[in-house]
């Protein structure tokens, strides 16, 4: 074996998602000897699948937006996404229900635009002008700032940057922007819907997040042949060519420390590192495996934390076919704010909920049996309440009841498959901090260089990534946050420490 | 000054030279090695002394310079440099360790030394050889954070199996 492949620095990425994925990669295309370890059986975190019955259901991130992300990141590696996956564009993107009215949101710009124009007289415009301003930002937020490690305020002097800065808005509201171009309420709530589900409401959420609207409307909504879990499915197969090492249900229980440093991690077996990637939830790695004197922040810290909501799920096979429901539909039937509010103001089980409801049976044979559908439905819920089996049936009951209200089927007696995840699978299956389904929310106070930091302060050689910190929720800036990181590791260790 | 003035003035000052020769090298023949040698130089560089400067401190600074010059010289002779391509110094280490045999301490320490893993072992040697942590990390190839961070863990553990020695 050559000295520098016997020497190579180690190091163990802890948690196999999309920012552990990530991570990986780009540290062992730097010539790092990398190995992940994963508690589940399956790699992709929260983008694992389920199988049952012929169904297959992906358990976690059902949009697939902005994809110049996910390809600018086989690109690192000298590859392309179809040399992993095919996309397929959706026309209609998707489909919201409204209390009395319904729209089918088009791919195609100019339909868009025809469609707002009906429902208010000049919006179309309006429309043009929001999504240069959300282009300009997702140009210089995505692209630019995003890669930013955020580790010192330093990092943001960059005088384009600040000019940039002002430009985008991160220090007014969403909902205040929002309602400087629209009127109508069915539209306010299209345009407000991606920051609800992305993990606050639109009055504490940064204008800056328009830029999700410029990535929904003009960049489009993408379904991966074969499933999301594809994607994962992807990096796994891109880390193990460049020579990571996989190994599955190595749930990491504790460190062993020399100094200041850790030099093993401990799971079923341990393994001796240089450099550690904690990917798994930040929380509990900083609060459960750390000991007190290492910990970044204390238990007050986190309490004060916003969290983006949680999430109740149910994987429904049905044994028909329901053709007036889309690839992706949101009912939008109920009260936004008061739903908002149960969430993040007053958090308890929504008194009248959302609800968000995925077929991906409609796009992709392969999921479900011929002439079925399977069935995925989400309400986003407070992070850190009760949960049991009888409110996740009485949530069951509501949305059963609407989804036959609104289709005009029956569709009780047609389920053939079921299976309920809310926050307490959230806890057991992730550590996740209080249950949380998408990690920290992006409100004004924990933006940038406010987030929890990808460096452990105490530890020389622990490092974090994944929703929790930098950039933020969402699989996009997961593959960004591994990125940013191992970039920062190569920093670091190549430098003086 | 004529060639005669100079060698008559430098033997006349040679008495003199001789103490802090001996304060140098704490040693009589050496110090007579140091003396000669400077008289040497002193003849050799005849034209370099500016007429009207004190010799004796012309002289001394020569003694001086000598000395350091020569003193370095040793110590980097005792010094091993592998200049060959097979990473000698890496399979040799614990035979060039163990030649202070009778020593228990220097035995003990040799075997918790060889009793390290190789990923900590061969740059803790290296260091204690004398290379620079950059070095370590060129011929290692590695980054140079890993390097510190894995001799730091060496001696972690050296010191936790020596710790009988301590004071």
């Amino acid at each position: 074996m050559p000295i520098s492949k016997k020497f190579r620095s180690r190091v163990v990425v802890i948690g196999a998602g999309f920012s552990g994925l990530s991570c990986a990669c780009h540290l062992a295309k730097k010539g790092f000897d990398v190995t992940v370890l994963e508690k589940n059986d399956q790699t992709g975190g929260r983008a694992r699948i389920f199988k049952d019955q012929g169904f297959t259901w992906d358990m976690g991130p059902s949009w697939y937006w902005m994809p110049d992300v996910f390809e600018r990141f086989f690109n690192c590696f000298g590859k392309s996404v179809s040399d992993y996956y095919d996309l397929i564009r959706l026309d209609p993107s998707y489909k919201v229900i409204f209390e009395n009215d319904e729209l089918d949101i088009p791919a195609k710009m100019e339909e868009l635009e025809d469609m707002f124009e009906q429902i208010e007289q000049g919006s179309a415009a309006k429309l043009r002008s929001f999504l240069k301003q959300a282009e300009y930002k997702y140009d210089v937020g995505v692209k630019k700032l995003v890669y930013k490690p955020s580790r010192s305020l330093t990092e943001f002097t960059d005088i384009q940057l600040l000019k940039g800065l002002l430009k985008m808005d991160v220090f007014t509201s969403m909902s205040k922007h929002v309602r400087k171009h629209f009127k109508d309420q069915r539209l306010v709530e299209l345009v407000e819907f991606p920051v609800l589900f992305l993990g606050a409401t639109a009055a504490n959420t940064p204008a800056l997040y328009s830029l999700m609207n410029y990535a929904d409307m003009a960049l489009g909504t993408w379904y991966p042949d074969g499933g999301m879990c594809k994607i994962a499915e992807g990096m796994t197969s891109l880390a193990k060519e460049l020579g990571v090492k996989f190994a599955l249900e190595e749930e990491v229980v504790s460190f062993n420390y020399s100094g200041n440093l850790i030099s093993e991690v401990a799971a079923k077996n341990n393994y001796e590192a240089d450099i550690i990637v904690a990917s798994a939830d930040y929380h509990h790695i900083d609060q459960h495996i750390l000991p007190e004197k290492f910990r970044n922040y204390s238990p007050e810290y986190w309490d004060k934390r916003t969290m983006a909501p949680s999430s109740l799920l149910f994987y429904l096979g049905i044994n028909k076919k329901l053709p007036k429901l889309l690839h992706h539909n949101l009912f939008f039937d109920e009260d936004f704010n008061l739903h908002a509010e149960e969430i993040y103001e007053d958090p308890k089980w929504p008194t009248k909920p959302l609800t968000y409801v995925s077929l991906t049976s409609k796009t992709d044979k392969s999921v479900a049996p011929d002439g079925m559908e399977n069935m995925f439905i989400l309400i986003p819920i407070a992070p850190g309440i009760e949960d049991s089996e009888e409110i996740r049936e009485k949530y069951y009951s509501i949305t059963i009841e609407k989804l036959e209200k609104y289709t005009g089927e029956k569709i009780k007696d047609h389920v053939v498959s079921k299976r309920s995840y809310a926050l307490d699978d959230f806890k057991s299956d992730y550590h996740s901090f209080k249950g949380n389904a998408y990690g920290l929310a992006n409100t004004l106070k924990q933006t940038a260089i406010l987030k929890p930091s990808l460096k452990n302060k105490k530890l020389k050689n622990l490092y974090y990534t994944g929703q929790l910190t930098i950039p933020g929720p969402g699989v996009p800036p997961s593959l960004i946050s591994g990125e940013v990181v191992a970039n920062e590791i190569a920093k670091d260790f190549s430098n003086f420490v | 000054m004529t060639a005669l003035e100079f060698g008559y003035k430098i033997d006349n000052l040679t008495s003199s030279l001789k103490p802090y020769a001996i304060k140098l090298t704490k040693d009589k023949d050496e110090a007579d090695d140091l003396l000669q040698e400077t008289i040497f130089k002193a003849y050799s560089n005849r034209d370099k002394f500016q007429e009207g400067t004190n010799l004796k401190a012309w002289m001394y600074t020569i003694m001086r310079n000598t000395f350091i010059t020569n003193y370095q010289r040793m110590i980097r002779r005792k010094t091993f440099i592998d200049t060959t391509e097979n990473n000698h110094f890496i399979n040799t280490s614990s035979k060039l360790d163990n030649r202070a045999v009778g020593n228990f301490a220097l035995n003990d320490a040799n075997t918790a030394i060889d009793k390290l893993k190789d990923m900590y072992k061969v740059p803790f040697t290296m260091y204690f050889k004398g290379f620079k942590y950059h070095e370590i990390a060129e011929k290692l190839e590695i980054p140079i954070g890993t390097v510190k961070n894995r001799i730091h863990i060496a001696r972690k553990e050296l010191k936790e199996v020596l710790k009988v020695y301590a004071n």
